[in-house]
Order: structure tokens, then C-alpha cells, then sequence
């Protein structure tokens, strides 16, 4: 008899098959600029061209969830940790209680096409077959005419994704780093907007212009900390960024799932109902369905059309697992440090004291390099001149770190996003990623935070988070679209004199459904 | 390579066409310049051998990997693959240097999946059931799911540890059916072991659509098939596997069969085909077949002794219930009663749990006759 278990014998640390099918990318949602039909929402749910753009993976199960509600207005008074995990105690007995989201849902089939289901919305349920890469229309219970477009596109994020990841200390973006190292990932160096002096690993090398952008070097012997104490700085006193506002997604392509919907589709009351939530959700088939389900399911091949109930599509469900879930844009990257345990979608409820330990932890790094170009920053950190490695146990003693960051209302930079000049609050924080949803205002533009529209250059707002949005400068507030003026850039003591992050996308978006471009070639 | 025979379009065949070309393609030109790439291809070389079932694959894939860690240094990924390979070929104290010398090699998950594994051998069962439970709360993953599955069964609860595996399971996605199939197949053995048939063979079954073409599967169905008293499929089976790689204990388990059919001259052929595989691997100093060794000794007229030195060795090595009980069996057959009875008693105080090695340590306790512990290689 074999006397030992072996699991490492199939379980090599190398996967032998992608399955980055599974990785959802970007959930984008805001109110349609056709309202010849009434009021319309576009919602794009975007992940990885995998196998290819415009072929979707047949083992995936893509989930596009939605609820709709009015815009509520948590009290501005209370300013506590206690009056935070109240307001994370409400959503969740809502999310968790009586909501029961509305949902669409994805699988391919062979031949290049896909079976949509449309379940649980006002306007009625019902399911189609639709080839990929073709947009076309379909008919709702309730006569709403549904765009849908199912296909490859260009990546709509446009981004300096190796600027990001040198702020935070990635090191596998730049360096091998062993499969069996988890804890070398996010090396314990200071997060930083500016390089620190002596950061070897992570400072712009010119002996390897491109590390980061394509090239990989094995991870340099320890130690992996810093000890430093000042920013780095040039013959001419200039600071560097860290951030080279080159568009690190250029040329990529994606998968999408693209939907335009009456408003009255969604809610029997749109009048009332003026907020649309969504998020989006990638499952993948567990092997044991895999095997009972060859061959082809026969409903898939004798009812295409078939309306499918809400409990048979639960027990479907339940053949799947879920992998990875998108709300909001970097609630992932930026504040769940992408541990796969905390996919966790809407329902990310019990991360809330996370968020404020990784709110202060981040903030110890962006806030003094802020501080050191002469901006104001929300985060308190005790005017340290340097960025700082810091993390914290308890949520308690980081929150009088990150108050004001969480509670201050983000201003917009100018009244554009608010054309219906409706009594509209601006956003805070934690109402923005907690729940973890793309949560748009039909009453606004759906530019982020109120939504999510192509055009934004989210990764720098979310920089701006970190800035103090009582403070002025050239007589104006500070506001989301801060870090994306050129002209302070200009002004300050850096190089490159640069946003961060690119101004636009590579490809022009386009003005008619399906509104993200054709994918290259 | 005896896999190389193997029947075409099965999704083991596939498989292992796939690492043949990724291992050439990792291997042309001037071969990997970074660690990364290094343990890319000896870890598909490792894989590919694990696939093959060769054990001279293995031996190789094993040099390929201290070549690669003479090149790039003690790269922890590289470490946790030579370790994996000296535990599957029951090196246990280098399984423990090779974790020690990736730096922080030893704390991640990897590291003390496998230093539970060697735990576990060295008998020392409550470090490694509280390492597996742990793990298995932390990661919630297929792998530390089986592995305290696999613990459960030998030596614990056999219903909790069909229920882990039914968790592990659960686990695994379309995009690893090579893993299903292996959890589904340590779900039939453990059916089979407690005599469960139907179950076994449903589990078995169910492996084989999953992966196809996979010997750890066939073998698994054989001793089923064997079992359930079919065995001219068994034997089919059992010869297959055999054929393709090359294993001596799955020659062993041919020889077994043959012997229950009364073809007794076939049946002696694959036990010295047997005898000669384990012989040549401890020539050359490898101690992974110490208890096969022993065991097949054990049935041979004349031999028993032998067999007892062989036992003595491998539980030296390895101080666990199995090792234990398969001494104590040695020791019994060679009439060294007192011994035998005072392993016996250790192996049940263990905790010990599966029925066929429960039998046989009762038989020895009673002084009783030869009772098979094996699937269908036991005598």
C-alpha cells in the first residue's frame, strides 16, 4: 500500500492552464447620453481576452448584479469610528437583508455565441442567444429594448499601472519573486508618490529604463526595507515621480460585456429610483459539473430561449466557483491587497476595518509625499518629512489617521457632472467603497465617483483621496481632477513633469453603442 | 520513456506531449537565464515525470533540479521543488535541508505543507494533524484539503476524511481535471479499503471521465475491478499500467493478480520483474521501495528474514504506523512473535484506521496467518 499522500505530485506551483479568464478587470456604469427612449444606463463589465478577444472561455460564468434604490444621505455629524461601522452595519442588514439584487448572466457556448439571462428586473425576466462580437438589440417581457454586445474590445482603462505598483513596492511587476514567497510581494518599503534616496529596488534604474514595463529580473538578496530618511532628489532639487504618466494598457484588448437599459427596466420606479448599483462577478465551473455536463447541457440545445426560473439558475450557481469580483476601481489593487479571500464583491462589509487599516498604512506613504510638493494632505501624519512604513492591528488606532480622509467630501472640479442640477451631495470615501459597487447617479453624468464613466482617469482620483479637500490652491478648492492638471505638475519641484496616470484613453471611445473601441489587431 | 507509449488522445497523453514541448522549448538555445525560468522547466520536468510515473524520469527531473540550484543559488521555488522530490522518494531528512535552505521557505504554506508530510512520516502524528489543520483552515485549498483528508483516513475519522475530500473536490475548477481526478481516485481507495465497492468504483469511474488515459487512475480501477472479482479487467489494467511505467510495485500488483488466477509462472515473471526494479533502486541508494521490498519478500518462501532487514531500514528511516506495520508483518511471518505483537499493539495504539492494516495488526496480535494488506498486490 502507498503509505503517504502526494498531492504535490498534481499540484505543481506552476498552473499548467490560464485561467485568467477569471480575472474581471473593470465595472463601468453611467446614464446613457441617448434618452430618446427615456432614461438608459450603460454598464460594461471588462476582463481578460481570454482565450482570445472577441472568445469567451465556455468554462466561465460571468455575473453583472444590480439593484437600484434613491439616493440616500448618511448623517455628515458624526465623524467616529463608531458613527463608520454604524453606517457599514446599515448597508450590510440592507445588501444582506431584504435586497435581492436583479442579475445578468453570461456563459459561452461553442460556435461563438452566448447565452444572456436577464432575471429578476422589474421590466420582467427572459433569456437570449447572442453571437459574440455583434452588437444587437433584444425585446424584454415589458417591451424595453436592451442593447447587449458580447465581444472583444480595447482595454477602456488607460493607466500607468507600473507607476502604481512602484508606489506600493510590488516587486513582482519588476522582479521574480518565488511562487512559495507570498510575503515578498509588497515589499515593506515606505508606499510613496516621490522615490525615496537609497530605494535601489524600486527607484528608476537607467541601466533597466523598461524594469517594470516588460522586464523581469530575479528579486535581488534581502534585506527588503528601507532606511532611509528623505525623498530623492536631483542636482537640481527635484523630486522623482514615481509615476511616468505612460499608458501601461495601451494596445491591450479585453473582453466585455456591454448593456444599455431603460432606467424603467431596472425599477418600476425611476422617478424615485435614481441610484443603479452594480458590480460584476467571474465564476468558473468546478470540475465534478464539468464532468456530469459532457456533453452539451440539453437545455442549452433545445430551448435557447427558454425562460429559466430564479431557483434552477440558484441550483446552476452552485456548479460554479467564484473567483473575482469588481466594484469599484481599486478597491481591489489599492485597498483588498488582492487576496483571493477577499473577493467578496458587494458584501465586502466585514473588510470595513480593513479599509481604515490599509487607508492609514497607505497613507503614511502618499500623505508625506503630498506634503513634500507643497499640497495639503487629508491623512495625518504628524508633518513626517518622509514617507513612512507603518501598519497597523487595529482599526481603532489607525482611524484618527485617516478621519478626515474618510469623511471629507470629495469635490468635483467643476458643476459639469451634475447637468440636472439636482440637490446632489458630493461623495465620501467610505460611502464610495463600502459597499463595493459602482454606484450610479442617473441624476448626474456618472463620472466617478458617481458612477463610472469611460473617460475617467480613475487611478488618479483615486490619488486624490489623499488630499485635503478644504485646502486651495490659485483660490480654488482642491477637487478629484486635481492630480490630472498639467499645470501643477509644471509648477512643482519634479521629474517628469507629468499627471500620473495618462489624460486619455489610446483609442478614442465611441459615441454610439458599444462605446468602448474595436480591439486592435 | 515507457509513457511514451501511451495511448494517443487520452488527456494524460495530451498532457504529457504538452510538457514534452514546453521542457524543449525551455530547454533550446542557451536554456533558462533566470531562476523564474528555471524552475519553470525543472518544474515541468518534475511534473512530466510525476505524469510519466518513471522512475528514472523522476531520478532525472530530480539532478535537473541540483543543477538549476548549483546555477541560481537556494531560489525558494527551486528548494520546494527539490524537497517535494526527496519526499516522494522518502529522503526525509533532505526533504527537511531543502526547506531550510529557500529563505523563508519554511513558513509559507508550501513549505509547511511539506514539512507536515515529513512529519507525518517521522510519526510524529499530532504535529502533523495540528499542521494540516491549519493549513487547511487558512488556504481553504484542494491540496491541504486532501492532505488532511488522506490524515483522517489512516489514522483518524475515515468519515470525516470522506467528507474533506468531498470539500477538496468541491475546490477544484474545469481548468484542473488533472487534480479532480487525482482526489476522486484517493476517494475510490478509501471506499475500496473499507470494502466499499459500489462507491469505489463510482469514484474511479467518475477520475476516468475527468482525466483520461491516467495510470494512478487505471491502477486505482484495477484493484476495484480485482475487488469485485473481474478479474480479467483487472489484470488488463493492472498490465497496462504496468507496461507504461515501468513501476515495480505495479508490476508487483500484475504478478498479484496472475497468482489469484492460478497462472503461476506469468505470475512469477512480474514478481521478479518486481524484485529486480526494487533491487536496482536500492543499488543505487534510493530508499523509496524499502517497504515494497519488504513486503514482496515477506510472501516469499525462505525470504522472510531478508525481508525483516529490509523493514528494519525503512522504518528506521521512517517511524511511522505503516512502516511499523509492515515490520511487524515481517517479523510475525519470520516468527519473531514477541516483536511482532509489541509493533502490532504501537501500530493500533496509533490511532491507526484503515481496515486491511487494522486486520492484519490483529492477526498478528492473535498469531494468526497471512492476511493481505494491499489492493490487489498484497499475498
Amino acid at each position: 500500500m502507498a503509505d503517504h499522500n502526494d498531492p504535490n505530485a498534481v499540484n505543481s506551483i506552476f498552473s499548467d492552464i490560464d485561467v485568467s479568464a477569471a480575472d474581471v478587470y473593470d465595472m463601468f456604469g453611467y446614464p446613457s447620453p441617448d434618452r430618446s427612449d427615456g432614461e438608459r444606463v450603460v454598464i460594461a463589465l471588462t476582463f481578460a481576452s481570454v482565450p482570445t478577444a472577441g472568445v469567451f472561455d465556455t468554462d466561465m460564468l460571468y455575473r453583472l448584479l444590480v439593484t437600484t434604490g434613491s439616493r440616500v444621505v448618511w448623517p455628515d455629524d458624526d465623524r467616529s469610528l463608531d458613527g463608520l461601522l454604524g453606517y457599514v452595519g446599515a448597508v450590510k442588514d440592507k445588501y444582506l437583508g431584504e435586497l435581492r439584487p436583479a442579475e445578468v448572466r453570461v456563459r459561452a457556448g461553442a460556435d461563438r455565441e452566448a447565452r444572456i439571462d436577464f432575471l429578476n428586473f422589474a421590466g420582467g425576466s427572459f433569456s437570449a442567444t447572442v453571437e459574440l462580437d455583434r452588437p444587437t438589440t433584444e425585446k424584454a417581457p415589458d417591451g424595453s429594448a436592451i442593447r447587449l454586445f458580447l465581444g472583444g474590445r480595447d482595454d477602456a482603462f488607460f493607466n500607468d499601472l507600473p507607476g502604481f505598483f512602484r508606489s506600493i513596492n510590488y516587486a513582482p511587476q519588476f522582479y521574480h519573486v518565488p511562487h512559495t514567497r507570498p510575503d515578498l510581494r509588497e515589499l515593506p518599503i515606505p508606499k510613496t508618490l516621490l522615490e525615496l534616496e537609497g530605494n535601489h529596488l524600486f527607484n528608476f534604474d537607467p541601466e533597466h529604463p523598461r524594469l517594470g514595463r516588460g522586464e523581469k529580473i530575479d528579486l535581488p538578496p534581502g534585506p527588503y526595507t528601507w532606511e532611509g530618511d528623505r525623498f530623492a532628489k536631483d542636482a537640481d532639487g527635484n523630486f522623482r515621480f514615481v509615476y511616468s504618466g505612460e499608458d501601461a494598457q495601451a494596445g491591450r484588448n479585453v473582453n466585455a460585456i456591454v448593456l444599455e437599459l431603460p432606467l424603467r427596466y431596472l425599477t418600476g420606479e425611476p422617478e424615485r429610483h435614481r441610484i443603479v448599483n452594480v458590480w460584476g462577478e467571474s465564476w468558473v465551473l468546478k470540475a465534478a459539473k464539468k464532468v456530469e455536463t459532457i456533453p452539451d447541457d440539453p437545455l442549452w440545445i433545445e430551448h435557447p430561449r427558454a425562460f429559466l426560473d430564479w431557483i434552477r439558475l440558484d441550483a446552476e450557481l452552485k456548479r460554479y466557483k467564484l473567483v473575482d469580483t469588481v466594484g469599484q476601481p481599486f478597491a481591489d489593487a489599492g485597498l483588498s491587497e488582492r487576496e483571493d479571500n477577499r473577493q467578496l464583491g458587494a458584501n465586502n462589509f466585514w473588510l470595513a476595518p480593513h479599509f481604515v487599516k490599509r487607508l492609514a498604512h497607505l497613507g503614511w506613504g502618499f500623505g508625506p509625499s503630498i506634503s513634500a510638493l507643497g499640497l495639503k494632505t487629508s491623512f495625518d501624519h504628524d508633518d513626517s518629512p518622509v514617507s513612512v512604513h507603518r501598519t497597523y492591528s487595529l482599526a481603532a488606532t489607525a482611524f484618527p489617521r485617516v478621519r478626515r480622509l474618510v469623511f471629507q467630501r470629495l469635490n468635483m472640479p467643476d458643476d459639469s457632472w451634475n447637468p440636472s442640477g439636482a440637490d446632489i451631495p458630493l461623495r465620501r470615501s467610505f460611502e464610495i467603497f463600502v459597499p463595493n459597487v459602482c454606484a450610479i447617479d442617473m441624476d448626474t453624468t456618472g463620472t466617478w465617483p458617481f458612477g463610472r464613466r469611460l473617460e475617467d482617469q480613475v487611478a488618479t482620483r483615486f490619488l486624490s483621496l489623499f488630499l485635503d479637500m478644504e485646502a486651495e490652491l490659485g483660490g480654488r478648492p482642491y477637487h478629484l481632477e486635481l492630480l490630472n492638471d498639467q499645470a501643477l505638475w509644471d509648477a512643482a519641484p519634479i521629474t517628469p513633469k507629468t499627471p500620473p496616470n495618462p489624460l486619455r484613453n489610446d483609442l478614442d471611445f465611441l459615441p454610439e453603442f458599444p462605446y468602448l473601441a474595436a480591439p486592435h489587431a | 520513456m515507457p509513457s511514451a507509449v501511451a495511448a494517443a488522445a487520452t488527456d494524460h497523453a495530451r498532457d504529457l506531449d504538452r510538457l514534452t514541448a514546453e521542457i524543449a522549448g525551455l530547454e533550446a538555445g542557451p536554456g533558462p537565464q533566470n531562476a523564474e525560468d528555471a524552475t519553470r522547466l525543472v518544474s515541468c520536468r518534475v511534473n512530466r515525470a510525476s505524469l510519466s510515473g518513471d522512475v528514472g524520469e523522476l531520478r532525472a527531473a530530480a539532478a535537473a533540479v541540483d543543477v538549476q540550484l548549483v546555477r541560481f543559488g537556494p531560489w525558494p521555488d527551486l528548494c520546494y521543488l527539490r524537497a517535494s522530490v526527496h519526499l516522494k522518494q522518502h529522503e526525509l531528512p533532505e526533504a527537511l535541508r531543502s526547506l531550510a535552505a529557500g529563505e523563508g521557505l519554511a513558513g509559507s504554506p508550501d513549505g509547511r505543507a511539506v514539512r507536515a508530510d515529513v512529519e507525518l512520516q517521522l510519526g510524529r502524528y499530532g504535529d502533523a494533524r495540528r499542521a494540516y489543520e491549519r493549513l487547511a483552515s487558512e488556504t481553504g485549498s484542494w491540496d491541504m484539503l486532501a492532505r488532511l483528508a488522506h490524515f483522517e483516513a489512516m489514522l483518524g475519522d475515515p468519515t470525516r476524511a470522506e467528507e474533506l475530500y468531498a470539500d477538496a473536490a468541491d475546490e477544484i475548477t474545469a481548468k484542473e481535471l488533472r487534480s479532480y481526478a487525482w482526489v476522486e481516485t484517493e476517494r475510490g481507495r478509501l471506499h475500496l479499503r473499507h470494502g466499499r465497492l459500489a462507491e469505489a468504483e463510482r469514484h474511479c469511474e467518475r477520475a476516468a471521465d475527468a482525466y483520461s488515459g491516467h495510470w494512478v487512475v487505471e491502477r486505482r480501477l484495477a484493484e476495484v475491478r480485482a475487488a469485485q472479482g473481474r478479474l480479467d479487467e483487472a489484470i488488463a489494467l493492472a498490465e497496462a499500467c504496468a507496461e507504461r511505467t515501468g513501476r515495480p510495485e505495479l508490476a508487483q500488483a500484475v504478478g498479484g493478480l496472475l497468482r489469484r488466477t492460478g497462472a503461476g509462472a506469468e505470475a512469477r515473471a512480474w514478481h521478479e520483474r518486481a524484485l529486480a526494479g526494487y533491487l536496482e533502486s536500492a543499488d543505487l541508494g534510493e530508499v523509496q521501495y524499502l517497504h515494497h521490498l519488504a513486503e514482496h519478500l515477506t510472501g516469499v518462501d525462505g525470504e522472510s528474514t531478508t525481508a525483516v532487514l529490509w523493514a528494519e531500514r525503512d522504518h528506521a528511516l521512517r517511524p511511522h504506523f505503516a512502516t511499523e506495520a509492515a515490520l511487524a508483518w515481517a517479523l510475525h511471518v519470520d516468527g519473531r512473535r514477541e516483536r511482532a505483537v509489541a509493533l502490532a499493539d504501537r501500530v493500533l495504539a496509533s490511532g491507526a484506521s484503515d481496515p486491511p492494516l487494522v486486520a492484519r495488526m490483529t492477526a498478528v496480535q492473535a498469531g494468526q496467518g497471512i492476511i493481505p494488506v494491499g489492493g490487489s498486490g498484497g499475498r
